[in-house]
C-alpha cells in the first residue's frame, strides 16, 4: 500500500515536471514567433507608409466589398512575398476612416501565424500580433 | 498459547526476500524514470536558455540597425558640417549611411553595417562608426548578434507599386535614395549536443521607411 502511494506521488511529481517542460517549450516558441511577427508587422506598416495615403485610398475606391468606413487589404490574410522568408506568417491591414477627418486613416496591420483564426478573439490574440499607425494625406 | 503468539510476531518482523526484491525493483524503476526526466529537463532548460539568448541578441541587433537607419542624415544635410561626407553605400550585404545616432557624442557619424568572416570562418555582422573628421570614435566597432553566427542582408526600394508592393532591388547605384530599406538578420546557435546536425536559429526581417 505504502509503495503504491509512493509510486503515485512520484508519478504526479514527474507529470508536473514534464508539464512544466512542455509549457516552457510552448512559451519559448510563442516568444520567437511574436518577435518575428512584430518585426514583420512593422515592416508592412513601413511599406504602407511608403505607399502613401493616396495609393491606399485608390485601392479602397476600387474594392467592391469595402465598407465606406473600413477596408481590409488584402481581403483575406496574404503571404509575405520575397525577399521575406516568412513561411508560417500571413498579414492583413485594416484601414478605418472617420467622415469627420477624411484626410486621416487609422491603420492596423495584423500578422497571423496559425492556419486560420478560429473564432474566438482570445485565440486570435494568442496567434497574432498587431501594430497600429496613421496615414495622413499630404 | 502465549509462546505461539510470540513466535508468530517474531516471524512477521522484517521483510521477506520477495518483498525486499519488489521494493528494490520499484525503487530502481522510479529512480530511473526520475533521472530520465531530470536529464531531459536539464537539456530542455539549456536549449531554452540558449534560445532566449539567441532571440535577445537578434532583437538587440535589429533595434541597433533600426535606430541607425531611422536616424539617417542625407549628404545634403552636411552642407554646413564643414567636412566632406563619405559616400553612401547600398549593397546586398553592406549599408553605409550618415546618421545622427552617435552613441559617443550624439553628433553625426558614418555607420557601416556589414558582414565580416569572423573567427573560425563563422560569419559575423558588425556595425562600424567613423566621425566626419576621420578621427576614430571610442569603440568604433560593435558586433551585432553577440557571439552567434550572424548573417545580414539588405534590399532597397525606391518606389511602391499601386498594389502596395515595393519593387525591391539588391543594390542601388550612387546618387539614388531608397524610400524603403529591407533588413534581414539571421542568427544561428551552436549545434545541439544531443541532436547532431540540428541548430537553433532566429530570423528577423523588417522594412524601414525613410
Amino acid at each position: 500500500m505504502e509503495v503504491l502511494l509512493g509510486i503515485v506521488v512520484v508519478a504526479l511529481a514527474l507529470y508536473g515536471v514534464l508539464d512544466l517542460m512542455a509549457i516552457s517549450q510552448k512559451m519559448s516558441q510563442r516568444a520567437r514567433r511574436r518577435a518575428a511577427a512584430v518585426e514583420l508587422a512593422c515592416a508592412k506598416m513601413a511599406e504602407l507608409r511608403a505607399g502613401g495615403f493616396d495609393a491606399v485610398a485608390a485601392l479602397w475606391a476600387k474594392s467592391p466589398a469595402a465598407a465606406p468606413q473600413n477596408f481590409y487589404y488584402p481581403a483575406t490574410p496574404g503571404d509575405f512575398s520575397p525577399p521575406y522568408n516568412a513561411k508560417p506568417f500571413r498579414w492583413q491591414a485594416r484601414f478605418d476612416r472617420d467622415p469627420k477627418t477624411p484626410d486621416v486613416m487609422n491603420v492596423e496591420v495584423r500578422v497571423f501565424w496559425s492556419p486560420a483564426p478560429p473564432g474566438s478573439s482570445d485565440s486570435i490574440e494568442k496567434s497574432s500580433v498587431a501594430v497600429g499607425g496613421l496615414l495622413v494625406k499630404k | 498459547m502465549m509462546r505461539r503468539n510470540e513466535q508468530t510476531r517474531r516471524r512477521r518482523a522484517g521483510f521477506t526476500l520477495a518483498e525486499a526484491g519488489v521494493a528494490v525493483a520499484t525503487a530502481v524503476i522510479v529512480f530511473g524514470l526520475a533521472m530520465g526526466v531530470l536529464m531531459k529537463t536539464n537539456q530542455t532548460v539549456n536549449r531554452s536558455l540558449s534560445h532566449e539568448s539567441l532571440l535577445q541578441q537578434a532583437e538587440l541587433g535589429m533595434k541597433e540597425i533600426r535606430s541607425v537607419v531611422e536616424a539617417t542624415a542625407w549628404p545634403d544635410d552636411f552642407a554646413t558640417s564643414g567636412s566632406a561626407p563619405t559616400p553612401l553605400v547600398f549593397g546586398k550585404d553592406r549599408l553605409g549611411i550618415w546618421s545622427s545616432h552617435n552613441p559617443a557624442s550624439g553628433r553625426f557619424c558614418f555607420f557601416t553595417l556589414r558582414m565580416t568572416p569572423g573567427d573560425k570562418g563563422k560569419p559575423r555582422a558588425v556595425c562600424e562608426r567613423s566621425l566626419p573628421g576621420g578621427t576614430p570614435p571610442p569603440n568604433p566597432t560593435t558586433t551585432l548578434g553577440g557571439e552567434f553566427e550572424t548573417t545580414l542582408s539588405f534590399r532597397y526600394a525606391t518606389q511602391v507599386g499601386a498594389d502596395l508592393q515595393p519593387a525591391w532591388q539588391e543594390s542601388l547605384p550612387a546618387g539614388q535614395k531608397p524610400r524603403l530599406i529591407w533588413v534581414e538578420l539571421l542568427l544561428r546557435g551552436a549545434e545541439y549536443p544531443d541532436m547532431p546536425g540540428r541548430r537553433d536559429e532566429v530570423r528577423l526581417a523588417t522594412a524601414i521607411a525613410l
